[in-house]
C-alpha cells in the first residue's frame, strides 16, 4: 500500500498543484499547500478511495477554497506571486490568466480534460452529466480562444 | 485562434509548469516523507544510536514505531498527527515541530510537570498562529487544542491517582 501511494504521490503531486492553480487562480504556493493537505487526507483514507486521481483534485480544490473564504475575485490577481515555490514560463502564465476569465465549471472541465479524465468521471466529480461536461468543454474552449486572442491583440 | 494552436498552447503550458515544479525533487521527497512517516518525529529526539537507525528506517518508509514510555497512546498519536500536518505543509513551522517533539519526549520520560507541558503546547500554538497559511493553521490549531485538553486530562488523572494514594 505504501509503495502504491508513493508512486501515486510522485506521479500526481505536480499535476494536482497545476490543476488547483488553473481552477482557482491561487498562487503556486497556496496550491501546493492545499495539494499537500489533500494528499495527507488521501493517505489517511487510502483504502476507501475509489478514484484517487479525481478525489485528490476535488479535495485539494476544496482545501484551497476553505483557505480563501472571501472567494477573492480571480480577474486581475497576480496568479503566480513572489512567494511561489516554482516559476513556470510565459505559456503557463498566459493560460492561467486567460482561464481566470472563464466560469468555474468551464475551468474545471478544461483542467480535468487536460489531465486525461474521461467525461463520465468528470461528470461524477463535478456533480453533473456527461452531456453538460461536453457542452462546458466546447463553450470553455471557445471562450478561452477568444480571451487569448483578445489579450494577444491587447499586448500587440 | 485555431483549435490546434489552442491545444499546443495548453500542452506547452502544462509542460512548463511540470518542468518547473519537478525541478525541485527534494520538495517532493520531503512532502511524501512528511505524509507517510516524517523523520522529524524521531529526528528531534535524543540522538541515540538506535534512534539514528530508526530515522533511516523511516526515510525508507517503514511504519513510525510506537515508542515505549508513560505517554498514553491516544495522546502520542495526536502529537504525531500534528507533527505530520506541520511537516507536510510547505509553510510548516520547524520550531513548532521541535516544541511538539520536546513535549512528546518529555512526557515519555516523565520529566515535565503540568505547567511545563502546557507551556510547550501553547508555545507551539503561538508559533503556528504566526507562521502558517490559513488552511494549515486551522487544521493544526484544531489538533493542538485537542492535545492541550489531553495534556490537562493526563495531569488531572495523575493528580487524582496521587490524591487517592495519599
Amino acid at each position: 500500500m505504501r509503495e502504491q501511494f508513493s508512486l501515486f504521490y510522485r506521479c500526481e503531486v505536480g499535476k494536482v498543484t497545476g490543476y488547483v492553480v488553473k481552477v482557482t487562480g491561487a498562487t503556486v504556493h497556496e496550491a501546493a499547500d492545499a495539494t499537500q493537505a489533500a494528499f495527507v487526507l488521501a493517505w489517511e483514507n487510502w483504502t476507501c478511495i475509489r478514484n484517487p486521481r479525481a478525489w485528490v483534485r476535488t479535495v485539494a480544490t476544496r482545501e484551497l477554497y476553505r483557505s480563501m473564504p472571501d472567494r477573492r475575485t480571480l480577474a486581475g490577481q497576480a496568479l503566480v506571486g513572489d512567494s511561489a515555490v516554482v516559476e513556470p514560463g510565459e505559456a503557463w502564465r498566459e493560460v492561467v490568466a486567460a482561464l481566470a476569465e472563464l466560469p468555474l465549471m468551464q475551468r474545471q472541465v478544461l483542467a480535468m480534460t487536460a489531465d486525461d479524465f474521461p467525461d463520465d468521471v468528470i461528470a461524477h466529480e463535478l456533480g453533473t452529466t456527461a452531456q453538460a461536461v461536453r457542452q462546458n468543454r466546447s463553450r470553455g474552449r471557445r471562450a478561452l480562444k477568444a480571451v487569448l486572442s483578445r489579450r494577444r491583440c491587447g499586448d500587440a | 485562434m485555431r483549435d490546434d494552436r489552442l491545444d499546443e498552447l495548453l500542452a506547452a503550458a502544462d509542460r512548463q509548469f511540470q518542468r518547473a515544479f519537478h525541478a525541485e525533487p527534494g520538495r517532493r521527497v520531503d512532502g511524501l516523507a512528511a505524509i507517510i512517516g516524517h523523520p522529524a518525529i524521531i529526528g528531534h529526539a535524543e540522538p541515540r544510536q538506535e534512534v539514528e537507525g530508526r530515522r533511516r528506517e523511516i526515510w525508507t518508509h517503514v511504519d513510525i514505531p510506537e515508542l515505549p514510555g508513560s505517554l498514553p497512546p491516544f495522546l502520542r498519536r495526536r502529537i504525531q498527527l500534528a507533527v505530520r500536518l506541520l511537516g507536510s505543509s510547505p509553510t510548516g513551522s520547524q520550531e513548532a515541530v521541535t516544541l511538539l517533539n520536546r513535549l512528546r519526549q518529555g512526557l515519555e520520560d516523565r520529566v515535565l510537570d503540568r505547567d511545563e507541558a502546557l507551556a510547550l503546547v501553547r508555545e507551539a500554538k503561538a508559533e503556528v498562529s504566526e507562521r502558517q497559511t490559513r488552511t494549515s493553521r486551522l487544521r493544526v490549531l484544531d489538533k493542538l487544542r485537542v492535545i492541550e485538553v489531553e495534556v490537562e486530562r493526563l495531569f488531572d488523572d495523575t493528580d487524582d491517582r496521587a490524591g487517592r494514594s495519599r
